[in-house]
């Protein structure tokens, strides 16, 4: 699973975003929560994708402090609202040819 | 070891293999900082003591090599060299726009006088120094692209290569 969920990082990342700006903790929070705890994402690895985002400019972030604790809020740029657009797209294309692979098929 | 002592012992581990800038180290130590307490906290709500809560933490966290070497792998070059190398699909189309502008400006001191094989040949340059500039410019955004793509950011080299051999093939005949 958690190969599987690296190779789809970016797009879950992304679809996180896309409720409105977060710190990485709520982002990760939100991940365990959207997929019933089923994407368990290690926190380590959430951090990295956020700065490659930000790099790409799908992603900005600026410093916030709340009740004295510093935390970076992370947001989608424009760019990046078309990149999550690309990404549905794609798993969606992804998503049927494996549907239309498997069907039929027995174990 | 001390509870806080020991998420200072884990950010100090992965300050210490990160290869990345200066200030880039320091925005990761302070986010990184920031999520453990945030998690700490938050495992604190659910009733563990703050050990156990900042043992949670780290643990989900990931082992700091892992970590130091993720970040490492995102971040920019951190040499002079490193960072011109990765821009070297840009060099070649910018070296010609670079050559064609001065071209014209040397065949700018040619305006008062012009004869038409001037003026036919400071029309090619300052159309070759548009095509090479936009190569230069689609290059440049390119290796920006969203997608990261190698190949596309040579595409534009390869076309100013093309585009200046044939030009230089078509003078000298």
């Amino acid at each position: 699973m958690s190969d599987r969920i690296r190779g789809h990082l970016r797009a879950v990342v992304l679809a996180a975003l896309s409720e409105g700006p977060a710190h990485g903790y709520a982002v990760t929070a939100q991940i365990r929560e959207r997929t019933s705890g089923s994407i368990a994402l290690r926190e380590g690895s959430l951090y990295p994708a956020l700065h490659r985002l930000e790099a790409e400019g799908l992603v900005a972030s600026s410093w916030d402090d709340e009740a004295g604790r510093r935390r970076r809020l992370y947001s989608l740029t424009p760019a990046g609202k078309e990149a999550l657009r690309d990404e549905i797209d794609d798993w969606h294309t992804f998503r049927d040819a494996m549907n239309a692979a498997l069907e039929g098929a027995t174990s | 070891m001390k509870v806080q002592e020991s998420i200072a012992a884990y950010l100090a581990d992965i300050s210490a293999q990160l290869e990345v800038t200066e200030a880039e180290r320091r925005r990761i130590i302070e986010e990184i900082e920031g999520h453990l307490q945030d998690a700490v906290a938050q495992h604190e709500a659910r009733g563990m003591d703050r050990s156990t809560a900042i043992d949670c933490a780290l643990a989900e966290f990931g082992p700091a090599s892992e970590v130091a070497v993720e970040f490492s792998s995102t971040a920019e070059p951190t040499s002079a060299l490193s960072r011109a190398i990765r821009w070297r699909p840009l060099w070649i189309p910018g070296a010609l726009a670079a050559l064609h502008l001065g071209y014209a400006l040397y065949a700018l001191s040619w305006i008062p006088n012009m004869t038409p094989g001037q003026r036919a040949f400071l029309a090619n340059v300052f159309v070759n120094l548009v095509i090479h500039f936009a190569l230069a410019l689609t290059a440049w955004r390119s290796e920006q692209s969203l997608r990261r793509s190698r190949f596309l950011a040579w595409i534009p080299t390869s076309i100013a290569i093309v585009l200046f051999i044939s030009s230089a093939a078509s003078r000298s005949s």
